[in-house]
């Protein structure tokens, strides 16, 4: 076996990876083995993951393209219908086309807006908390806290404080302003509703990432800069911003693709209304396509395949822009 | 043949379960499943969360599921909380089965979508149902109505259907083109059932492609509701709700000037909108004389004169007579609350106005504004093709259901109206002080079955009123003035007319 590995000391791009290799051959005549002396011990640590992975997203992915090739119900095998289902969503004369675009630009329009919402108040916190204050970890707490309830609970506890009768939101308006717009019948209010339910619900995870980051920066440079002369502002500004960077880039990216899956709170609190369609993201009109009523696996699937592949133009986008400013 | 044949009868229960159908509706969980596991991380999304309140499926569970109130289970989909047995009132008709249980005997699995206080009714049925005989030992199991179909459909991919459904007509089609039903024509001769021991209109909605999978166990129809103490006030009569469009329109105005409530209000948005504007659309749809589809249901018809005045007067109601609109349930809160005069819900909403109105609740039939109709459910009694396995087990549930259709006076308990004649009308023949709460709202509900009228039995029947794009969905936009009537509802029939002629092609009724 060390022979082996002696003759090929270039050989395992996983030894390089875990630098295991190189520790074992500076040691001189260790023999005894280690963990990465077969050339498959790596694989089997990836293995374990690999195969969930296969299961649960490698094979209904192609199955996903074998379906919207087909037009398929749950249960009986359909025909070939190659490229049909696509050509009815991207086909401007089809009837299938402007609610499905309808749809891909809500869930984009929802991307917008929430992605710098959620990363910004996400900084602003993560720098509150990162400071000396009584209770910190207490706030901290607070803060990530929703993330950890499921979007049922979150989207009925706003649905109820939004609705338009009896809505603590609504009724509290009401009694200071005299009136209140209705949050759930009418646009923009509908899609603010929508924005500050994910807020509460899921800032303490860009929050806990970024205030992890912070803690990573050296107190060294705040000193240095303190005793230049900068103030809180310039600290941040320079110090804190360019060091976050590439925290700051996980955090949009992650984000980005977070708010691409919307769903739940829209079909909780809206219905995806006002009617038609105002607040109803591509995936819940997926969901409504495929699996209700008659449903259509074939089409939806289709929907879906369009848009994982604008996912992987964003995401590969986003990687790209992840490794320029890591260069 | 073009596209694919109805695999009926074969699917599910022998060893042909293939193994591309496997993997196609493992794709769909693992979809679903993925959905659900994205709740737990960034903005992510849900399973389907339960409908509003007042918002079950087209033809499906009323009583109003509690919101979300599945537990996880080993399945991938979420169940329902199983009730315990209600007590069962004494009375009702003694009405004799013809189908015997058999000597040997058989285990048999229900299962229902009844989530409301009506499953526990179910549950109390079938363990008289076990206390009266020995031979057939039935065990039902509640499934959220939601997920009824792809939970049927795992079941039949798993091997593990039960041999009963108890589910709303509108299933049908879907579960028996799937090839998840057994016909039971044999069935409704062996126990003596047909046209004369139902309303028509209920019997025929059993019927899907020729052959008959349903036997109708109740209809829960719309009904309309008024609070008499706001008649009162208003200077109306409180025993003599309105009959036709100028009596209705009359008394809006009137409740709206003379009291501090609303004379009706209309739901224009939210989750439950397209249902629950649906079933007014339906109503005045029906009035007007429509029809949904043509006869060989390759044409979606309903943008006809009967269509366009019905949507037009949902938005007159908004427009000229100032009547509110609101979101989807908002109306039934009202309602109870004493803050909104007249409403047209579900019958399943009966127990929580008696109970928050008492005395003051009034029922009748929805003014006729252009004529009589009503829009109605019918929850109807199904076997699956794990009936086919066992000619015990299939003679225990023909027995079951034909025991079930009679007892169905203690069904109506639950807040259903019986589709069998015999126990309607031994419910209307009551003495009113004989009966408990919800019985004499039963009674007063029960002539109602006569008129209501049901969706075509078709794969796309039920989208047509309430799916996307559908005749509730068109309503809704005209009552919120997005778009006029006659325009939105040509949108929604062409994009219906190309998807049932795909059917049509499809599925090959």
């Amino acid at each position: 076996m060390t022979a082996v590995e002696s003759a090929q000391p270039q050989r395992s791009l996983s030894g390089r990876i875990f630098g295991i290799g190189r520790r074992r051959r500076s040691s001189g005549g260790d023999t005894r083995r280690r963990i990465g002396e077969s050339w498959y011990t790596p694989y089997l640590f990836i293995l374990p993951h690999f195969l969930v992975f296969i299961a649960i997203i490698g094979i209904p992915f192609f199955l996903g393209i074998w379906i919207s090739l087909h037009r398929s119900t749950p249960l009986r095998e359909g025909p070939f219908v190659g490229a049909a289902n696509y050509i009815a969503l991207l086909d401007p004369a089809s009837l299938h086309f402007e609610r499905y675009w309808t749809t891909v630009w809500n869930t984009i329009l929802f991307v917008i807006m929430s992605t710098p919402l959620l990363v910004i108040v996400g900084l602003v916190l993560a720098t509150l908390l990162n400071q000396r204050l009584r209770g910190r970890n207490f706030f901290r707490g607070i803060f990530f806290a929703p993330w950890t309830l499921s979007v049922a609970v979150v989207g009925l506890t706003w649905w109820w404080m939004f609705s338009g009768r009896g809505g603590v939101v609504t009724r509290f308006l009401e009694d200071t302003l005299g009136s209140s717009p209705g949050w759930l019948t009418s646009n923009p209010w509908a899609w603010i509703a929508i924005l500050v339910a994910t807020l509460w619900w899921t800032i303490g995870f860009n929050t806990i990432i970024l205030l992890a980051g912070m803690q990573g920066i050296s107190a060294d440079l705040y000193e240095a800069a303190a005793i230049d002369g900068a103030n809180r502002w310039q600290q941040f500004r320079h110090i804190t911003i360019p060091n976050l960077r590439p925290v700051l880039l996980l955090v949009v990216t992650l984000q980005i693709l977070a708010s691409f899956q919307l769903v739940g709170q829209p079909q909780l609190m809206t219905g995806g209304g006002p009617p038609p369609t105002e607040t109803m993201p591509v995936l819940l009109h997926v969901y409504n396509t495929g699996f209700t009523g008659r449903g259509d696996l074939s089409l939806a699937a289709a929907m879906a395949m369009i848009v994982a592949v604008m996912m992987v133009v964003v995401s590969v986008i986003n990687f790209r822009l992840f490794r320029s400013e890591r260069a | 043949m073009s596209a694919f044949e109805p695999s009926r009868s074969r699917v599910p229960t022998g060893t042909d379960a293939s193994p591309s159908r496997r993997y196609r509706l493992f794709a769909g969980l693992a979809a679903l499943s993925l959905m659900a596991a994205a709740c737990g991380g960034g903005s992510g999304t849900s399973a389907p969360g339960s409908q509003a309140a007042g918002s079950p499926d087209a033809g499906g569970s009323p009583a109003g599921s509690p919101p979300l109130g599945g537990s996880p289970a080993a399945s991938a989909l979420p169940t329902a909380a199983q009730p315990s047995p209600a007590e069962l009132a004494e009375g009702g008709p003694e009405i004799a089965t013809t189908i015997a249980a058999p000597e040997a005997g058989a285990d048999i699995e229900i299962w229902n979508h009844f989530t409301g206080p009506d499953g526990a009714f179910f549950r109390g049925l079938v363990d008289r149902f076990n206390e009266e005989q020995q031979q057939c030992r039935a065990n039902v199991r509640v499934q959220l109505g939601e997920v009824f179909n792809q939970q049927v459909v795992s079941a039949a991919v798993g091997q593990q259907l039960p041999h009963v459904l108890a589910g709303g007509y509108d299933r049908i089609p879907f579960l028996a083109s799937e090839g998840v039903l057994s016909p039971i024509d044999d069935l409704a001769e062996q126990a003596g059932f047909s046209a004369e021991t139902f309303p028509e209109a209920i019997w025929n909605a059993g019927v899907y492609n020729g052959q008959r999978y349903g036997i109708p166990l109740d209809t829960h129809p719309a009904v309309f509701y008024y609070n008499k103490a706001l008649f009162d006030e208003a200077g109306l009569d409180p025993e003599s709700p309105p009959t036709d469009q100028e009596s209705f329109e009359a008394a809006i105005t009137a409740i709206s000037e003379q009291t501090e409530a609303d004379g009706y209000q209309l739901v224009g948005s939210g989750r439950g909108g397209p249902f629950l504007v649906g079933l007014q659309f339906a109503a005045l749809f029906y009035q007007g004389g429509g029809e949904w589809t043509n006869g060989e249901f390759t044409e979606a018809t309903y943008n006809t004169e009967a269509g366009v005045q019905a949507a037009e007067y949902l938005g007159r109601l908004a427009t000229e007579l100032e009547v509110p609109v609101v979101e989807s349930d908002q109306e039934i809160a009202a309602f109870a609350a004493g803050e909104n005069a007249m409403v047209l819900s579900g019958i399943w909403e009966s127990t929580r106005y008696a109970e928050a109105l008492g005395e003051d609740l009034g029922i009748g039939l929805f003014p006729a504004i252009f004529g009589d109709g009503t829009w109605g459910g019918s929850h109807q009694l199904m076997t699956t093709t794990r009936v086919e396995e066992s000619e015990e087990a299939r003679q225990c549930s023909y027995f079951f259901i034909d025991w079930l259709s009679a007892n169905s006076y203690n069904w109506a308990e639950g807040g259903q109206v019986p589709a069998r004649n015999e126990v309607r009308e031994a419910i209307l023949d009551a003495d009113p002080a004989d009966l408990n709460a919800t019985l004499a709202i039963i009674q007063q509900v029960a002539p109602i079955a006569e008129t209501v009228q049901f969706l075509p039995t078709i794969p796309s029947g039920g989208d047509l009123l309430f799916g996307g794009q559908g005749a509730g969905e068109s309503a809704l936009q005209v009552v919120n003035a997005t778009k006029g009537a006659q325009e939105v509802l040509d949108e929604s029939v062409q994009f219906y007319t190309q998807r049932l002629a795909q059917d049509k092609q499809d599925y090959g009724y």
